[in-house]
């Protein structure tokens, strides 16, 4: 593939936009930067139109539009799971987050591991919370990276070899200097221009292409027709049904959990923001739904056949079907555009989420385990420092280790997070509940999980469940959380009785 | 006394305020610590 001068002039100059944007947000709503709630929450100011960029350019990723296409692309109607899970997770941030926000601002916390450890008085379980969102962040972060990657391939950026990396690496450390220097102020500001380019892209596309192809008729008769509807179960089994909605559920119950969600949703200026936002991002969902159609063009398309993209698809797999129908589309400098939007969509959440895990690290790890005593002014450049490790960190791991690495363990990772939820919800809505059950139950979760993702040879999350006969395939994360949840809930009870017991005792 | 969520002057602010949410989960939750 030759380099596409026209796109890659317009894919810069946007991405040199919103560069010197993120630099400007310093002094947007000016504060001092030196306090980790300034620079990792905002001061918690955001109101509702910000905080739905913010948490819009949050959770819809630059993965969201390569990889829900690709699996639509790839395996069909399974990658519309996207769909009710985007919608399901809203009712959820309705009514739990706002009631979350509530204690976190009277009481200062900035990570979902300050609520917790301060909720249950305990140390080792806000730092087991602390680990699971760094660890199941991570990965996250470095698919971003792949999905930037992509776009990069796709501009005709000659591959392989050190220069074919040096756009990614320059992308990045532009993204620390203006993550170090503007905090969340950056990411919420940038997310203003990646949104807005991203609706500009998805209306050209759903517009334009299908008018190429003789209309949505023509493109859904393209489509084999085992790919339009999920496979019917057989047998004993539920097959693909069970696993397309315990897919989306569990999904949806995962995603507020992890730390970047947990940023964004802290960082607005009260509970009211966050319930009119969770009616407003509904639009989000609306157009992921035309975002996965995407991946039935490419089909139509027949993008995968074209020699002109065979390297592309060489390289990237059926991650390269989006940027293929694109440049199968659209002329070259609306190509720009919509790479520009894909890859600042890459840059939006990469810097949300590294912010968070460092908020994890600084407060949850150094405050409570390193430097007890450390002053506000050292947590905000611990935090600093380590938001700059983990970005590194995520670049070396997507330079030097197969991409299915970080596909595996993202995958992971939607199952470690999962295992948050009884201890965040039990300490919303449960009077009392015991830490060392929480921490048993979490240990548990982990450990299953992991096994069930272990037994698909992590390839995939779906566990096949088999009960009295009857096989239900489903999502491992889901299973696991309930695991953990009767195990927490049953043992709570139980190690009270033996606290007191023991109390007794020793009083006697 | 039990460890509450609020300080006893913020309860007083929440009823003054009507922060009926507020005041409903200082009344429910048991924070471990002051």
């Amino acid at each position: 593939m030759n380099l596409d001068l026209t796109a890659t002039t317009v894919f810069v100059a946007l991405f040199l936009l919103v560069a010197w944007l993120g630099f400007f947000a310093a002094r947007w709503r000016k504060a001092d930067l030196n306090l980790l709630h300034e620079w990792g929450l905002g001061g918690r100011r955001f109101g509702t139109i910000v905080t739905w960029f913010l948490l819009g350019g949050d959770l819809y990723t630059a993965y969201t539009f390569i990889a829900v296409p690709a699996l639509v692309f790839g395996k069909g109607a399974m990658g519309f799971f996207a769909v009710p899970y985007t919608i399901l997770v809203y009712p959820i941030l309705y009514l739990v987050f706002p009631r979350l926000w509530i204690i976190a601002h009277e009481r200062g916390h900035l990570t979902a591991a300050d609520f917790v450890g301060d909720r249950f008085g305990s140390r080792l379980l806000a730092l087991a919370v602390a680990v699971t969102g760094i660890l199941a962040t991570m990965p996250y972060i470095a698919l971003q990276l792949v999905g930037m990657e992509v776009v990069i391939g796709a501009l005709g950026f000659p591959q392989g070899g050190l220069l074919s990396h040096a756009p990614l690496i320059i992308a990045l450390l532009i993204l620390a200097a203006f993550t170090r220097t503007s905090g969340l102020r950056a990411p919420a500001l940038i997310a203003i221009v990646k949104d807005l380019l991203i609706f500009i892209t998805v209306i050209a596309a759903v517009v334009v292409i299908p008018a190429k192809l003789g209309g949505f008729s023509a493109i859904f008769a393209a489509v084999p027709q085992e790919r339009l509807l999920l496979t019917p179960p057989g047998g004993d089994s539920l097959g693909a049904y069970s696993a397309y909605a315990t897919l989306a559920f569990g999904s949806a119950l995962a995603l507020f959990l992890y730390p970047h969600s947990m940023t964004g949703v802290l960082s607005s200026s009260s509970g009211n923001v966050i319930r009119r936002n969770a009616a407003l991002l509904s639009a989000y969902s609306f157009v992921l739904g035309l975002i996965a159609l995407l991946g039935y063009m490419a089909l139509a398309v027949g993008v995968d056949k074209d020699t002109a993209y065979a390297e592309g698809f060489g390289n990237f797999g059926p991650n390269f079907a989006v940027p293929a129908l694109f440049l199968a589309s659209f002329q070259s400098w609306f190509v720009g555009i919509a790479f520009a939007a894909i890859a600042i969509g890459a840059l939006v959440p990469a810097a949300i989420m590294s912010i968070a895990c460092a908020s994890l690290f600084t407060r949850n790890i150094y405050r409570q385990f390193v430097r007890p005593d450390c002053p506000k002014a050292e947590e905000a450049r611990i935090a600093k420092i380590a938001s700059l490790v983990v970005k590194l960190g995520a670049v070396v791991f997507v330079l030097t280790l197969p991409h299915v690495y970080a596909i595996e363990l993202q995958l992971l990772g939607g199952i470690w997070i999962i295992q948050l939820l009884p201890p965040v919800l039990l300490g919303l809505y449960a009077r009392s509940i015991n830490a060392a059950a929480l921490l048993v139950g979490w240990a548990a979760g982990i450990g299953t999980g992991t096994y069930m993702a272990a037994t698909q040879g992590l390839a995939s999350s779906i566990f096949p469940l088999a009960i009295f006969g009857v096989t239900i395939p489903g999502y491992a994360a889901l299973y696991s959380v309930l695991i953990n949840f009767l195990l927490a809930m049953c043992l709570s009870p139980i190690v009270d009785l033996l606290t007191r017991h023991s109390a007794t005792s020793a009083a006697r | 006394m039990r460890p509450t969520l609020l300080t006893q002057e913020r309860v007083a602010e929440a009823s003054a305020e009507q922060d009926v949410e507020l005041v409903l989960l200082e009344q429910f939750l048991v924070m471990p610590k002051a």
